[in-house]
């Protein structure tokens, strides 16, 4: 029985998942440290300033009056002890780059106990794909012949998309049949948070399966077969 | 109307190949991971030793006699405005975004800068060589040719050589790459210089920084200043002024990262930036955070440390708002703070106790307050844990 909560966000702007942010941060103890994980993206001309300044931003946002710090993780350094953690921030970037950087590192199995020890994990756009069963949901990203695909599967087998647009339809039910999956499709200013005994939906989510486009509900969710 | 070869001639095309043959740079066989060196046959064959022409690099002043023909600049403000790439400035080629503010093109133009500068990626792997706040000399040529690019790049070579450096010592790296700068996509190509494995600075060379309509290049020579000197002989502190605390303790690197909050601590709070939760402020608020963790042992003397920072930053053109005293008293406040949180915190870990009481005051009060709540021992027992 998982302890902790996770939380899949569309990967929109600040403005986008200011909600959900929200109640991410509503969550968190004053003194909370958030571990941030923006392995997905790649450097730019200086590093990861910009990330860390994005972040910081994210956290000024909806802190309020408690102290909230964080730590940013890069590619090269050690995986620090997550218990040492209130939270995790998963952000965005390429998701087959992620997946292989988690793997590699035995970061996956890492977040999974975490979570069971009630833990709370945020992933934004690539963050929360990597957190559903198959990331081939967005087989573009992978630009580097990456080689795994089977993400850390914890939302009721099922997988998802970020960023959706009504544009995306077609796409995303071809995806659900080839993949055998059901797909959950989160606009950008949406999200699903996970909890050990109920699931809460933000905004409008939708799920592709062989009963074809659905709004999703913690009802059906929870009765998914 | 000239032919396509005369005009390769005129302006080549810089690329990776282009770079290693200008500079004559091959392959070190003995090193383990693809160094280039500059081609024996092309080593002077004296064996006098290197005459040091140039001055101790101490101050922006003697930086500038090795590049002739360039403007030396006054550094910019760390805190950069809203709207900007970064909420800090984090290198002096970022001055090129200031200009293009005030205007839609920029001429051309060939400036130097030692520009103090945060990169808060660095908050929490601080060492000797790596630090959150430094100097970052800047050579720029703005509308520069590949020909000015590998000048630039042989005047590092050379402030690198006048130093007392071997240049059958040094080693380089090059690269080309696409990347993004704020909204900005370009190509460059870049060389990059180490001795003894350190890194000591980049040239990089822009091909087509986007303004507007116009694509133009740019080369900007890149190195930080301590890091230079520490390199260059790294028996000497890595923060240099401060070599009082190195004796103090002997883990350098755990000093380093002291030193390093309260360098950054200053140059925010110098331009009367207040710790709070937001913008620059919160970057404030994080960095005292680490100081008053880190120091917990070290019980490093923050007022000189403060003293000496503002002193060392204002040698480089650092332009503070706040005297010292003021900026002094912004930091204290905000440690004694930080440290009346952390209290809090190990009570509730160790003794199970969640006590409500206002972190925002000085240390002194806070404990009288706290003393209604807890009994002596304890409010002992969790300060000797913090100090």
């Amino acid at each position: 029985m998982k302890k902790g909560h996770v939380i899949f966000s569309g990967g929109g702007d600040i403005k986008d998942t200011f909600q959900l942010d929200e109640k991410f941060f509503s969550m968190l103890k004053s003194n909370s440290r958030i571990l941030y994980i923006p392995i997905a993206l790649n450097r730019d001309r200086i590093g990861f300033e910009a990330c860390y300044d994005w972040f910081s931003n994210v956290v000024s946002s909806h802190a309020g009056d408690k102290d909230i710090d964080f730590s940013m993780i890069l590619e090269d350094d050690e995986i620090p002890d997550l218990v040492k953690y209130e939270a995790l921030y998963i952000g965005g970037g390429n998701t087959f780059k992620l997946l292989d950087y988690m793997v590699r590192k035995d970061l996956s199995q890492k977040i999974i106990k975490y979570i069971e020890q009630g833990g709370i994990v945020y992933g934004g756009s690539a963050g929360a794909i990597v957190m559903g069963k198959d990331i081939r949901t967005v087989d573009e990203e992978n630009d580097k012949n990456y080689k795994y695909i089977n993400g850390l599967n914890l939302i009721r087998g099922l997988s998802l998309i970020c960023h959706y647009e009504a544009s995306l339809d077609e796409r995303i039910t071809k995806s659900a049949n080839n993949l055998n999956s059901p797909i959950i499709a989160l606009p950008e200013n949406a999200g699903i948070i996970l909890g050990p005994n109920d699931i809460e939906i933000v905004g409008e989510v939708f799920i592709f399966d062989k009963n074809g486009k659905r709004y999703l509900t913690p009802e059906l969710m929870i009765n998914l077969p | 109307m000239k032919n396509p070869e005369s005009k390769n001639m005129e302006n080549p095309s810089c690329d990776i190949e282009f770079i290693e043959k200008q500079l004559k740079l091959v392959v070190d066989p003995q090193s383990p991971s693809s160094f280039l060196k500059i081609d024996s046959e092309y080593l002077p064959t004296s064996t006098d030793p290197i005459v040091l022409t140039i001055p101790k690099l101490n101050d922006p002043e003697s930086f500038l006699c090795n590049f002739e023909g360039f403007n030396l600049v006054e550094p910019e403000k760390v805190c950069r405005p809203s709207g900007d790439t970064t909420i800090f400035t984090t290198a002096g080629v970022q001055r090129i975004e200031s200009m293009l503010k005030t205007a839609k093109s920029v001429d051309r133009e060939s400036f130097i800068v030692c520009q103090p500068v945060i990169r808060s990626q660095f908050m929490d792997k601080v060492c000797d060589g790596t630090s959150t706040s430094f100097v970052n000399m800047s050579a720029e040529i703005i509308r520069s040719s590949p020909d000015e690019f590998i000048n630039t790049c042989k005047k590092l070579i050379e402030l690198v050589v006048k130093q007392g450096i071997s240049i059958d010592d040094l080693r380089f790296t090059t690269e080309s790459s696409s990347v993004k700068w704020g909204s900005k996509r370009f190509n460059n190509v870049a060389l990059t210089l180490y001795f003894n494995g350190i890194e000591l600075g980049e040239c990089v060379y822009i091909l087509d920084y986007p303004i507007g309509d116009e694509k133009i290049s740019i080369t900007d020579l890149g190195l930080g200043v301590e890091r230079l000197l520490w390199g260059l002989d790294n028996s000497k502190p890595y923060m240099l002024g401060f070599e009082d605390f190195y004796e103090q303790i002997e883990d350098s690197d755990h000093a380093t990262s002291i030193i390093d909050c309260v360098k950054s601590m200053v140059l925010i709070a110098g331009e009367d930036i207040l710790p709070s939760n937001s913008n620059q402020g919160y970057r404030l608020r994080q960095f005292s955070k680490r100081f008053v963790k880190r120091n917990r042992l070290a019980d490093f003397n923050i007022n000189r440390l403060i003293g000496i920072a503002y002193q060392e930053w204002k040698k480089w053109g650092y332009n503070p708002v706040l005297t010292e005293d003021e900026v002094v008293e912004v930091i204290s406040a905000e440690n004694e703070r930080n440290f009346n949180c952390l209290f809090l915190n190990i009570l509730l870990q160790d003794e199970h106790v969640d006590l409500y009481i206002d972190v925002n005051q000085r240390t002194d009060s806070f404990l009288d307050q706290v003393k209604f709540s807890l009994s002596q021992d304890v409010i002992t027992k969790i300060v000797n844990k913090i100090k």
